[in-house]
């Protein structure tokens, strides 16, 4: 039997809604069955916070006197964007204080105004006839400004993947610190409570759905800024970063306990953002959904390592076992630690189940909902290994120092990868061969390197250059992923296109 | 609870094996939580031995003082993700059955691997 937006409604005024948290739906589910839970639960709650980049505020500050037309404005030394009229300026989350540097910024901003706390503003111009005032530098606090939109274009990324680092060095990343050799493995999702995890077709969400957003009531605005519907399912979940929420509400109605700014190490600054949303149980289909519990819920480990926009997915795990804190990678155990407070998840599914229960919150039908939408990289002159690479003269390990170093003057190359079983399994360079001469070494083997560090023609330019630095040599065999020579890129060939642009 | 000793060696202290000498002459399991290169060593032990482990590390002329220093814990800043859990060597933080962040300061050795690792900057780290 299929409800209504509006039966629903006519419910909550009453008082006789029945709304469960997305954690409470699991256990009734599994008690009741899908179709009692769809003629029963009204309404399932779910919640996250963690800390979303995309967000930030839109401030209107009213005139000075004489009044002034902000070119350049900045909050308590975190500049804000005011490329707008006279005095509305945008402060970005993760915008850097100019003299904290990654200690404070834009979330904390955000953080400080929502506490009350005095901001100190101070603003620059040109000066103009219709607005003469050059600069100005006072105290605020939220209260005084005329608005203040907590206006976030990307937020509640359904599903998102995990990080590692296979490189022999701690990196910090957006992704938080991750020790060497697979040291760690950070997640950041509320998972079985997560707002676009219990509606994974974003069939209730949409424009004008009313929302939980940092304590306030507020709504999602459309789909957020990389929105993407074509990431593959499983159980019905993207696996990895998907769906998106573009987000507004009354920054002055906002409850600081869920919205805090947060330092990533050697990264920047961000926004601990609450976000709840209501899941209306319209039929079984809904029911079904909202009952989805970590185990069924799945995502990539990716290698932060990577200095590549695709990297790859090195396992692919289930949140019931991240949430175990600990994974097994590459052959060994990894501890796994969260990114996203799950205790402030469940009180914001917790709050909101309150609201609906009292009355105070109703639900609203999109007025339109998502559409189909693919996340596509930037434009740009980007060259890549395949491009440039040459082909490889190849042999294999019976050859002799002699045959070898006829090849290399015969073929006039420097370095000569060595096959076995059609595989990559040594190279052996000029340099090699005059070594062995001078050391009267008559064996390959002898003279050969085993452990090639390679190439893959997918890598750019600029990572393969670093490699080639790093390591202090003059050429890369070009493998695919099966360990076969595809061709040879060396340092000459690099500069020779570096030089060419 | 345990107290933990921290042990500065020096000079020519630093090549002998005074925690291995120590542990034969009294019988008592010395656990070593962290020895540092400038021959700085943080030990645990048994309680019931601190006589016996301190006289004898006290006989040899090393300067011995009882570590209470930990790395401190903000719960107010704290927003309970869990960030440091994964990071911490010795294992002393942790998650509640409600998701709150437990420190047990027992078991810190001030390495200090989760100081910039915490986004709300809610530890930090006193000398070792």
């Amino acid at each position: 039997m299929a409800k209504t937006y509006a039966q629903i409604n006519e419910k909550i005024r009453k008082g006789d809604a029945v709304v469960l948290t997305a954690d409470e739906m699991i256990g009734y589910v599994e008690k009741h069955g899908v179709k009692k839970a769809a003629k029963e639960v009204d309404v399932v709650t779910t919640g996250t916070f963690g800390a979303m980049c995309s967000s930030g505020a839109w401030l209107n500050f009213g005139h000075a006197e004489p009044p002034i037309k902000f070119q350049k404005v900045w909050l308590n030394d975190v500049e804000a964007y005011t490329g707008v009229a006279a005095v509305d300026a945008y402060i970005g989350a993760t915008q850097l204080s100019e003299t904290e540097g990654f200690e404070y910024g834009g979330g904390h901003v955000i953080e400080d105004l929502v506490k009350g706390e005095e901001i100190e503003l101070r603003a620059t111009s040109n000066g103009t006839d219709c607005y003469p005032r050059k600069k100005i530098k006072t105290q605020f606090t939220l209260q005084d400004l005329n608005q203040a939109w907590l206006l976030n274009p990307r937020n509640a990324y359904q599903n998102y993947a995990a990080a590692t680092n296979s490189s022999d060095k701690t990196i910090y990343t957006y992704m938080g610190k991750l020790l060497p050799n697979y040291g760690n493995v950070t997640y950041t999702t509320s998972s079985q409570l997560s707002p676009l995890i219990n509606d994974p077709y974003l069939e209730t969400i949409g424009f004008g759905t009313r929302i939980f957003l940092a304590g306030a009531q507020g709504f999602v605005i459309g789909a957020g800024t990389q929105h993407n519907t074509e990431v593959p399912r499983k159980n019905g979940v993207p696996l990895g970063g998907a769906g998106t929420l573009a987000v507004k509400c009354d920054l002055k109605k906002a409850d600081a306990k869920y919205i805090k700014g947060g330092v990533f190490e050697k990264y920047g600054v961000s926004l601990y953002m609450g976000i709840g949303i209501p899941i209306p149980i319209l039929n079984e289909e809904m029911a079904k959904r909202t009952a989805i519990k970590d185990e069924q819920i799945f995502t990539k480990v990716l290698d932060y390592s990577i200095p590549s926009r695709s990297r790859a997915g090195i396992k692919e795990v289930n949140y019931a076992q991240l949430r175990s804190g600990k994974i097994e990678l590459s052959g060994k155990e990894v501890r796994t630690s969260s990114l996203a407070p799950l205790e402030t998840a469940r009180e914001i599914a917790d709050v909101l189940k309150k609201w609906i229960q009292k009355g105070e919150f109703e639900l609203t039908e999109p007025l339109e909902k998502y559409q189909k939408s693919t996340f596509k990289p930037l434009k740009h002159d980007v060259q890549y290994v395949k491009d440039v690479m040459g082909k490889a003269v190849t042999t294999g390990h019976e050859s002799t120092v002699d045959q070898v170093s006829k090849l290399l003057i015969g073929r006039g190359v420097n370095h000569i990868p060595l096959i076995k079983d059609g595989r990559l399994d040594g190279i052996v360079t000029s340099w090699d061969v005059a070594k062995a001469v001078a050391e009267g070494k008559k064996k390959l083997e002898d003279v050969a390197v085993r452990t090639v560090i390679t190439a893959q023609p997918n890598e750019t330019l600029g990572i393969v250059a670093e490699r080639l630095r790093k390591n202090g040599i003059s050429a890369l065999p070009v493998v695919d992923g099966h360990g076969r020579v595809l061709g040879i890129i060396t340092s000459e060939d690099v500069a020779r296109f570096v030089n060419k642009k | 609870m345990t107290k933990k000793y921290l042990i500065k060696l020096g000079g020519e202290q630093l090549g002998e094996p005074i925690i291995a000498d120590c542990i034969l002459a009294t019988g008592v399991r010395v656990n070593i939580l962290r020895a540092d290169a400038d021959g700085r060593i943080l030990i645990r032990f048994p309680k019931e031995h601190d006589t016996a482990v301190l006289k004898f590390l006290k006989g040899k002329g090393v300067e011995v003082s009882e570590q209470k220093n930990v790395v401190k814990h903000d719960p107010d800043r704290c927003v309970n993700c869990g960030a440091c859990i994964a990071l911490c060597p010795t294992k002393a933080f942790s998650f509640d059955k409600d998701r709150k962040l437990v420190y047990d300061e027992e078991k810190c050795v001030l390495c200090g691997i989760c100081i910039d690792a915490c986004p709300r900057r809610a530890l930090s780290k006193p000398e070792f």
